[in-house]
């Protein structure tokens, strides 16, 4: 029997470069699962994307793509697009920006079933509706009617994962899908998508850099590098790497806290009126050295405490201090507290030069340009960058150099708090690891005091000594990160452990074994 | 994999016509074949010759004189409309988004209004309170451009506030006027720079509307719409007079359409291929 999908010999160029993707073959067959795994440049994502027709322009494709033995790869693109979606159906990366922000989320899961021309505007409705309720957003949770940007990004992987199903595809693409999600949401995602799959009988190829995420979906894995196929096989436990406690002394007598919060509460008005509390009566305080983890699920409230406590945000009652004065005022000069943010592609201004945007801290210290500048390339040099990079944009780096950059430009005003708003959630893991000796470094030589926010526990027990948990708005738990990491008092931490993915579930796929040709 | 056809020559298409209707234009500021006004009644409605390469009208005025001093009057007065619509629009639309809250919703139900006046009403009621001229033309129809170009600034800039390059910014102390400055507009020039271009091709437009209703600068200085409205009563004698201003127009429109949808294309990171 021919397999619903054959790759043979596909290679990936752009004209006059060697190949990004070489002679990778593979099958895939009726309701069966493959996982691709390798790390970012390997040319896994080329791959997806050539199947569904996607390739960037400029890049060339040679081999062979037979969806039930039907060559695709040379189809016409009004061809292709009959095939994507009916047959093909792809779960992008970014629940962000897959989703049209100007649609409501009804609409964009009944449009495969209209470009497709299936059933009337009515039945597509209630099609989305029920597609929406199997994904676990009923409407009392998330109406149909609801723009994207209501919704959290869990919740919006759901909605691109019921559009994607909308029109009953045999295959399903997925690139990444939960790598921008925290990994209590992953995993509920993770759970869903097997369960969609295993219910419909969908093939799958999921494409992702953690092998633990493929483990958790496949029987079945191929390991790409350097856009080659050098191992398949058997989808693995992944190694776990030996993260052992770090020494964590700098034991002080009671210390004046650098940051202090006081019943900082704050509410948001939803669209339907109703009011949600995204904040609700946090005290926390950090001492001057003191690196804090604050760990908790999407939609716990982390992001706006964090804007709360550096003063992008106002809160509705409570007070927060910062070396004894009000953040927000805007007479207080920001440099004592920085942040690096999430996603080093969105916290760099594209139009600007590396140089301008280091000084960028520095504007209100009124330095001379030439002192300004050493302290630029200072900051450069502490992260291991060269000094030539101040004339460069930050498009001309990758995002483990970005999040170097973004770490360059928090230190470059000689903070004494540096929030780190899950500095390493979006690299990949040799990244991750760089970076984070990097921070501990870092720390170490200017003892600065972390506020660590992330959901990886891991990473919070590498760097921090204390670690508060926050769920519903509220800190739910607080103590000595190994306290909590082995006696876990509150359900929200104890989620968060559960949800680390190793051991890695059993896999639940039945089919029987396909043959893949390295 | 079939490669995307390069679309770039709607750019060059649009350039190059854009140019063909600019330069005859801009040749007037400093010559003429004939004074646009000189009226000649011995040469009235001639055919073309060498001596009046497109003929001339009823009143023996030199067709390509004309055209050319139309021309750069009708694209005069687009682009004083347009500067002045970019002048406040942008300025409005950056501040409703850099303020948000009840400022944004003001300046937004403000323009919702301005934009339901047609530019020819306006320029109606003024000229019946100024009398035709340049600047009541320019005001008109920048006035009319306005509330566009203070939502397309609008929508662009939101979408640039939430990004965390600009909160770092905000973190470095820096105010709301000079993030708007220096992150939001670089960052949505882009867009403004294609919504300029469609923008001017829409003003000419007007523009000829207006003047044929008499309501742009007044006589005798030529503009692409009367000369429209004179020709119409000698359409059946000579339609030349009222092809070629008509071509004119639909010209100067056309190549700044294509020109702005290559911008579009070329500039839009999502449409066109990774440099």
């Amino acid at each position: 029997m021919t397999g619903l999908l054959e790759v043979e010999h596909l290679t990936i160029r752009s004209p006059g470069d060697p190949p990004l993707v070489r002679e990778v073959s593979f099958r895939i067959a009726h309701g069966e699962r493959l996982g691709i795994v390798g790390p970012s440049g390997s040319g896994k994502s080329l791959t997806a994307l050539a199947i569904a027709g996607l390739l960037p322009d400029g890049l060339t494709v040679e081999g062979s793509v037979r969806l039930d033995g039907r060559e695709i790869l040379d189809l016409p693109e009004a061809e292709l697009a009959r095939l994507r979606g009916r047959r093909i159906a792809m779960v992008f990366q970014e629940p962000l920006t897959a989703l049209d922000p100007a649609r409501r989320i009804g609409r964009q899961v009944a449009e495969p079933l209209a470009i497709h021309g299936l059933g009337t505007p009515l039945e597509r409705m209630a099609r989305a509706e029920a597609l929406l309720r199997a994904v676990g957003l009923p409407p009392e949770r998330a109406s149909p009617d609801s723009f994207p940007h209501e919704l959290s990004g869990g919740q919006r992987q759901r909605v691109l994962i019921a559009a994607a199903l909308a029109a009953g595809p045999d295959l399903l693409l997925a690139d990444e899908p939960t790598t921008a999600l925290d990994l209590v949401t992953q995993r509920q995602i993770l759970d869903l998508m097997d369960e969609l799959v295993a219910g419909r009988g969908l093939a799958l190829l999921l494409v992702s850099h953690d092998e633990g995420v493929i483990a958790r979906m496949c029987r079945h894995v191929l390991v790409m590098e350097a856009g080659r196929i050098i191992r398949s096989g058997p989808a693995a436990a992944p190694s776990t790497g030996g993260a052992v406690l770090p020494p964590q002394p700098r034991e002080r007598p009671e210390p004046p806290a650098l940051l202090a919060a006081s019943g900082v509460s704050r509410r948001y008005r939803l669209p339907g009126g109703a009011i949600r509390q995204a904040v609700d009566r946090v005290d926390l305080a950090v001492a001057p050295g003191e690196a804090v983890g604050l760990v908790g699920g999407s939609g716990s409230g982390k992001s706006t405490l964090v804007r709360l406590l550096t003063g992008l945000e106002r809160p509705d009652a409570g007070l927060v201090r910062l070396d004894g004065r009000d953040p927000a005022e805007p007479a207080v000069p920001r440099h004592p507290v920085q942040l690096v943010f999430q996603d080093p592609f969105d916290s760099l201004d594209p139009r600007w030069r590396v140089g301008r945007i280091l000084a960028e801290p520095l504007h209100g210290l009124r330095l001379a340009p030439a002192v300004r500048h050493r302290r630029v390339l200072a900051a450069l040099a502490e992260v291991g960058l060269p000094a030539e990079a101040v004339r460069r944009h930050p498009h001309t780096f990758s995002g483990g150099q970005r999040q170097r950059i973004a770490i360059a430009r928090a230190l470059v005003a000689h903070p004494r708090l540096v929030v780190l708003d899950e500095p390493l959630s979006a690299l990949d893991r040799p990244l991750q690891e760089q970076v984070l000796e990097l921070l501990a470094a870092l720390r170490a030589r200017h003892g600065l005091a972390y506020l660590l926010v992330s959901h990886d526990l891991d990473i919070v027990r590498r760097l921090c000594s204390r670690v508060l948990v926050m769920a519903e708005g509220r800190i739910v738990e607080e103590g000595p990160v190994g306290q909590v990491l082995l006696r876990p008092a509150s359900a929200a931490a104890r989620a968060l452990l559960a949800a680390r993915l190793a051991p890695p579930a059993p896999p639940v796929a039945p089919p029987k074994a396909g043959d893949y040709e390295p | 994999m079939a490669e995307r056809p390069d679309r770039n020559w709607s750019l060059w298409l649009g350039v190059a016509i854009t140019l063909a209707i600019l330069l005859p234009a801009a040749l007037s500021l400093v010559w003429t074949p004939y004074p646009p006004a000189a009226i000649d009644i011995k040469a009235r409605l001639q055919g073309w010759s060498p001596a009046h390469p497109l003929g001339t009208d009823p009143f023996g005025r030199d067709v390509l004189s004309m055209l050319m001093a139309g021309t750069r009057n009708s694209f005069g007065i687009a682009l004083g409309a347009v500067a002045l619509s970019v002048g406040i629009g942008v300025p409005l639309g950056a501040l409703a988004a850099a303020r948000g809250g009840w400022l944004d919703d003001l300046l937004m139900r403000g323009s919702d209004l301005l934009f339901a006046f047609p530019a020819v009403l306006t320029a109606i009621m003024l000229a019946a309170a100024l009398g035709p001229s340049m600047g009541v033309a320019i005001l008109a129809i920048g006035l009319f451009n306005l509330p566009v170009l203070a939502r397309v600034t609008r929508s662009a800039a939101v979408r640039i506030w939430p990004r965390a390059f600009v909160q770092a910014a905000r973190l470095s102390g820096k105010s709301r006027t000079r993030i708007t400055l220096e992150h939001v507009l670089p960052n949505i020039m882009d867009q403004l720079l294609v919504q300029v271009t469609l923008q001017l091709a829409l003003a000419i437009l007007t523009e000829a509307g207006l003047g044929y209703l008499g309501l742009s600068v007044p006589p005798p200085a030529p503009t692409l719409g009367r000369m429209l409205a004179d020709a119409q009563s000698f359409l059946a004698v000579s339609p030349r007079l009222a092809i070629l201003p008509g071509l004119a127009i639909a010209l100067a429109v056309l190549g700044l359409n294509l020109l702005g949808d290559g911008l579009r294309d070329r500039l839009d990171p999502r449409l066109s291929r990774q440099p």
